[in-house]
């Protein structure tokens, strides 16, 4: 193996790696609406963070649906018109996920999709 | 998802026979949920705009319907001190080996505020929106409340690029701050 052809390798191999580092995104899309959604926790409490592409919905919600002490709740919708974050009531839930909806112009609110 | 006929079919009784009106109004009388679930907004939204009496009788109304079904609902709650109202919904314990609860609940919660609220509310966040030199004098109020509190922000910052970062949102120096500016970032006002 020549030495440029170890260069290429070492090239390849550093960009895979950084590619397999970023989040998994999670984008869907509804007539002419694209959004994503996120769920995380932080500081003891759990987020839901929903987004719309490139002006594409006319509105977005969030909310999360999050289990303590092996019961489920459901927070009730944050709306935004570009992009919202709803966190959760009760600190430090076990399991959170997110529940994300767009807002198509003519459509009006996708169903929702989860991000888990 | 995929809903089968049967979950539908309840679904459409649900809306038709359970999902009861909370109020006297003719308009919110059982059957025009499922077909026609924007009644009772579209009384609220006939003039554009969004009273906070009319938003305060969405959210209860929402709560009403949940509660009629048998969900157990704390609300309303204030979020980002009391500009905002949200609930809290019981969804029930873990079923099976999946670990998730019912679909049951979170479809009443749906339908009813479908019924009662999203059209209402995604109206209330959009008038709450500063616009023009407002929404400048907004920003530079969130910015200076933030660095007040030893968060490092540029002071020319955009709102966007520092609510983008999760860290931030979950940071308590900044929480606030978010409660008092933020029409992006919903914190239940639990301190």
């Amino acid at each position: 193996m020549t030495r440029r052809s170890i260069r290429r390798l070492i090239a390849i191999v550093t960009v895979s790696l950084s590619l397999s580092s970023v989040p998994p995104a999670h984008a869907w899309s509804y007539w002419n609406c694209e959004f994503d959604g996120t769920s995380w926790m932080g500081a003891g409490v759990g987020y839901a963070k929903t987004t719309e592409w490139d002006f594409t919905c006319t509105a977005v919600s969030a909310k999360v649906k999050y289990k303590v002490d092996g019961y489920w709740y459901s927070t009730g919708n944050a709306y935004g018109s570009r992009w919202v974050v709803q966190e959760t009531l009760h600190v430090y839930p076990s399991d959170v996920t997110g529940a994300h909806r767009g807002k198509d112009a003519q459509k009006g609110w996708s169903s929702y999709r989860y991000s888990y | 998802m995929t809903i089968g006929l049967t979950t539908l079919v309840t679904l459409v009784m649900l809306a038709a026979s359970a999902c009861a009106p909370p109020t006297d109004d003719t308009a919110l009388r059982s059957g025009r949920l499922a077909g026609n679930s924007t009644g009772f907004q579209r009384e609220i939204l006939a003039d554009g705009i969004v009273t906070r009496a009319e938003y305060e009788r969405a959210i209860a109304a929402t709560i009403a319907c949940m509660q009629q079904q048998g969900l157990a609902v704390t609300g309303p709650l204030e979020i980002n001190a009391g500009r905002f109202l949200g609930y809290v919904v019981g969804l029930g314990p873990d079923e099976g080996p999946g670990g998730a609860p019912s679909d049951t609940f979170e479809s009443v919660q749906t339908l009813c505020e479908a019924t009662y609220l999203d059209g209402i509310a995604a109206a209330w966040i959009v008038q709450q929106q500063p616009t023009g030199s407002e929404a400048e004098a907004v920003r530079i109020d969130y910015v200076e409340c933030l660095r007040e509190r030893g968060l490092d922000i540029d002071s020319n910052a955009s709102i966007d690029s520092f609510e983008s970062d999760p860290t931030f949102v979950a940071d308590r120096r900044a929480r606030p701050c978010i409660e008092q500016y933020s029409t992006n970032v919903f914190l239940f006002s639990q301190d």
